[in-house]
């Protein structure tokens, strides 16, 4: 369809301007209607071209297949009436001479494509004639503005794809990006869940070793605690012993206290035997012999005692200091046995809390294991979402390329439709042909305030201008929105002689309108139809040229 | 120079000798009855034999502080002369022994004992003043 573009454009070109020989003011001319039939072949198989070529676009880009259709069969209706006008030229000689002249002139109008002009001629034949010649144009017209009215729909369309496209693409560029950070902040927490997973692990093993160790600790520690408990007991044994040898200790003071007393009286008594002896003179002085040795032997008796009484002393004194000693033991082991015993509750919870950590850590390996598990799918999600989204924004472009060259398409039906005038608001050439009609003669400076209220009236006229037979430019006015922007380009116009225009003179040597294709505009630098036709007299002679450009960009907004 | 036998008692750290003919008995010290008015060389009454004897203070007597606790042995003698004489109680710290003593000694009112002073106490002068305020003239 592309490379067919240019061989198309140049074939409505053809259709468009390249009309030599026809002249309605004179009547179709023999050597005229050769060459105007040269041209009716050349249309139909462009026109038959072109609906093939769109019909195939249709259904390869998906637009509504009806569209394309109507456009189809509007274009090879248009060729069925070329061949019936070209039958009806050859045989020309059945018919009378003044209808023959006036339906050769009808279907020269029809085949100019001014079906207005070609009813209104149509209308001073036979009945049947004016019926067949005014059916056919009216079935063409309607053709043709359905043609128009549905490139206006498929041109709105496609301009609204291109919105939805353009949006979407740059929705879906912008869904690139945060796929692809959000891929990257993915592929990060991936790591750093690798990472933790592998901290757990080796977390594990070091609170499995701890474990092991807490396990030989606390063995160790049931050994002290049993070997503290078996100190204390045996110290309750000595405290029990000491006790019992205080105990003996005091029996031995009283005994020797016994003793003191016995040996205190054996003094006394012997005393009293040496007193007797005494008072028996000397017959008494053996007994009191006797006496001392008993007051000695009593003596030395309460010496032993003293001596004894001493060393159970010092023997109760170390009892004493053994019993202080052993109550201090008995504490000490009583305090090394509680701290012992706190330490294996100590090591206990030390051990739980091991095993709750080495739980934990299994989880969070476990855990995370399955994090990385899942971001890894979610990764490749990601990855296959990003290439979709890279597909979509390139299906995208495609598609918003497609929309554009639809509407190009669309504008191209369009000006097929603009080489005909229809009786219809949307007709170019019924436009200016009601603006040429309302030019005062001669064109005076009124002239101005028409073309104001004709352009202020039309939005999708960018600029319209008066000029007179010698190419100046009498009036002009341009669209609102370029008036402060385009000023000097309309004096510039003003100064222009535009007399060697090749539109200017096809429009003074032709009665027709004369649609040129889009060129680029001086005031808005914008893709521009222009539009021309000759202002004449109701003989014929020309008073001056009428001209307007439609910016492409308002194009479907003709007739509205 | 004569050798008499006397009875040799400790008071605190004085040892005196008494005549062992002057002495009756010596037993342990028993329980004092105290004897209001007995003056300060009086301990007070124990029982002897079936009979109240008046135990007197002999460190007191000879010059001496008074004892505060009672006395762990008490020497039963006579003192003063015939035909007065009384038998009471004195109340020592110890009887040591019954010992010969020289009577040289005896007349200074003072012999020596294994190098040690002994203090020889005048039972007959020592019976007048029972009960008068300490005189050390009861030892000769």
């Amino acid at each position: 369809m592309h490379r067919n573009r240019p061989k198309f454009r140049r074939s409505l070109e053809v259709a468009l301007v390249e009309r030599p020989g026809i002249d309605p003011l004179k009547g179709a001319t023999r050597a005229g209607s050769d060459t105007g039939f040269a041209a009716g072949p050349a249309l139909l198989f462009a026109a038959v071209w072109a609906g093939g070529g769109l019909l195939l676009a249709g259904v390869r880009d998906g637009a509504p297949s009806a569209i394309s259709l109507a456009i189809f069969h509007g274009l090879a209706t248009l060729g069925a009436l070329l061949f019936v006008f070209d039958a009806l030229r050859n045989r020309g000689g059945g018919l009378a001479a003044r209808s023959e002249k006036r339906l050769l002139e009808a279907f020269d109008q029809l085949g100019d494509g001014d079906l207005v002009r070609a009813g209104e001629i149509a209308r001073g034949l036979e009945p049947d004639l004016a019926r067949g010649v005014e059916g056919a144009a009216w079935g063409l017209a309607s053709r043709v503005d359905l043609l128009q009215a549905n490139s206006h729909s498929v041109a709105g369309a496609a301009e609204g794809v291109e919105r939805g496209a353009a949006s979407l693409a740059a929705s879906s560029t912008q869904q690139a990006a945060a796929a692809g950070e959000v891929t990257a902040a993915m592929e990060e927490l991936s790591r750093t869940a690798a990472e933790i997973s592998d901290h757990a692990e080796r977390q594990t093993l070091l609170v499995l070793a701890a474990e092991k160790d807490g396990a030989a600790g606390a063995l160790a520690v049931a050994d002290a605690v049993e070997g503290v408990d078996a100190v204390e007991r045996r110290i309750a044994d000595v405290t029990v012993r000491a006790d019992t040898l205080g105990t003996r200790s005091r029996e031995i003071f009283q005994v020797l206290e016994l003793i003191s007393e016995i040996a205190q009286e054996t003094h006394l008594l012997s005393l009293n035997a040496a007193l007797e002896a005494t008072s028996a003179g000397s017959r008494g002085r053996r007994f009191a012999v006797v006496a001392g040795e008993v007051r000695v032997l009593a003596e030395r008796v309460r010496d032993s005692v003293a001596a004894v009484r001493s060393q159970v002393e010092e023997f109760a004194s170390a009892i004493r200091s053994t019993v202080l000693a052993t109550d201090e033991g008995a504490k000490e082991a009583a305090r090394v046995l509680a701290e012992t015993k706190a330490a294996t509750g100590a090591l206990a919870s030390l051990r739980a809390s091991l095993g709750e950590s080495s739980e934990a850590a299994r989880q969070i390996s476990a855990v995370t294991r399955q994090q990385n598990s899942a971001t890894e799918e979610v990764l490749s999600t990601l990855r296959e979402l990003h290439q979709v989204v890279d597909r979509m924004s390139r299906d995208l472009s495609q598609l918003s390329g497609t929309s554009r060259r639809l509407r190009s398409i669309g504008l191209d039906l369009e000006l097929l439709g603009q080489t005909f005038r229809l009786d219809s608001p949307r007709s170019l050439k019924r436009l200016i042909h009601s603006w040429a009609a309302r030019v005062p003669e001669p064109p005076g400076e009124e002239a101005q305030e028409l073309i104001d209220e004709l352009v202020n009236a039309a939005r999708y006229v960018e600029c319209g201008c008066l000029i007179d037979l010698k190419g100046r430019v009498i009036a002009t006015q341009i669209a609102r929105e370029l008036r402060t922007t385009s000023a000097e380009a309309v004096q510039e116009l003003r100064r222009r002689n535009l007399a060697d225009r090749p539109w200017f003179r096809k429009a003074l040597e032709s009665s027709r309108a004369v649609v040129i294709p889009p060129q680029r505009s001086v005031m808005s630098g914008e893709p521009c139809i222009m539009v021309a036709l000759a202002r004449r007299t109701a003989d014929g002679r020309a008073l001056g040229v009428v001209q307007f450009d439609v910016n492409v960009r308002h194009w479907t907004e003709i007739g509205s | 120079m004569t050798v008499g036998a006397y009875l040799l008692v400790r008071l605190g750290e004085t040892v005196a000798a008494l005549p062992a003919a002057a002495v009756r008995r010596v037993v342990r010290g028993a329980r004092l009855h105290p004897l209001p008015g007995g003056g300060a060389g009086i301990l007070g009454l124990e029982e002897f034999a079936g009979e109240p004897l008046a135990v007197l203070d002999l460190a007191h007597l000879l010059g001496g502080e008074a004892r505060t606790s009672r006395p762990p042995v008490t020497v039963i003698a006579w003192l003063g002369s015939e035909p007065r004489r009384d038998l009471v109680g004195l109340g020592v710290d110890d009887a040591i022994e019954v010992a010969d003593l020289e009577t040289d000694d005896f007349l200074r009112g003072q012999a020596m004992r294994n190098g040690l002073p002994v203090v020889i106490v005048d039972t007959g002068r020592l019976g007048q003043n029972v009960g008068d305020a300490p005189a050390p003239a009861a030892a000769r």
